[in-house]
């Protein structure tokens, strides 16, 4: 289990800066789309019972009723599914480094983390209507390692979580050197 | 063409398993690495209540058909028009 407050291989003077997730528009994209699936069986039951006579027969009703339960099943499943991939993303900016943990569909979890004496560059991307009303985008930040870099994606005030990363890196640095120059 | 309407029910409970096996998943994933939160717990409390509900509805309405019937392929569209 991991907190807001602690997470796994935690140093002993680390603690945590920022705890993101993406906005909250995902999640109302995730129940938007549960809700509209979930309106179609109605939809096509109002149809049948009204204007054909096809429930009337036992054998076509049991059918229209296993399909309809199955549909029903998975949109419980989508939109549950859905909700575990956006809660089990999650990113965790420290004092010392960034954390990066994805979770790539059911079978597949990455955990990815980089000091922050490694960033390099660290861009903010706010694109389309929704994302710039709802103040929401992805930020980029480069490591030194040669193509890997973090994408922070839709979280909210990226401009603001952009610039306060990188704030922190030059604090990082600047700290670093102090502590060299001082064993010299 | 006739198809005896078990074969329908038989094919459910083969996507019910696979439902289950999925469903099994999601859960195992929030309850391991799910962070402690009300939400987290909200939200996999109401999905076991609704999948519950939803198999026990659809048990409710599948257990009062006669399962030894036939499913004819060629009169489907007859009810309809």
């Amino acid at each position: 289990m991991y907190s807001r407050r602690n997470f796994p291989n935690q140093k002993p003077n680390e603690h945590v800066l920022m705890f993101l997730r993406r906005h909250w528009v995902v999640v109302f994209r995730i129940i938007a789309m549960t809700a509209f699936f979930a309106i179609f069986p109605a939809i096509i039951y109002v149809g049948l019972i009204n204007y054909t006579g096809f429930l009337d027969v036992e054998a076509y009703r049991a059918f229209f009723t296993i399909m309809v339960s199955a549909f029903y099943l998975f949109v419980i499943l989508y939109g549950f599914a859905n909700f575990v991939d956006y809660y089990l993303d999650v990113w965790i900016v420290t004092n010392e480094r960034i954390i990066n943990i994805e979770q790539k569909g059911l079978f597949a979890r990455e955990i990815s983390e980089k000091e922050l004496g490694q960033m390099q560059d660290i861009t903010s991307d706010v694109d389309g209507f929704w994302a710039t009303i709802l103040n929401y985008g992805n930020v980029y930040i480069q490591t030194a390692a040669e193509k890997e870099r973090f994408i922070f994606k839709e979280i909210p005030f990226a401009d603001e979580v952009a610039r306060r990363i990188s704030n922190l890196v030059s604090e990082y640095q600047k700290l670093n050197k102090t502590i060299e120059i001082d064993k010299m | 063409m006739e198809i005896p309407l078990s074969v329908f029910l038989f094919g459910y409970l083969v996507y019910i398993a696979v439902f289950l096996f999925f469903s099994f998943f999601n859960l195992f994933h929030m309850t391991k690495y799910g962070f402690t939160s009300f939400w987290a717990w909200a939200v996999t409390v109401s999905y076991i209540i609704v999948t519950a509900l939803a198999l026990f509805v659809s048990y409710y309405y599948i257990a009062q058909i006669d399962w030894t019937q036939s499913f004819k392929i060629f009169d489907v569209a007859q009810p309809i028009y």
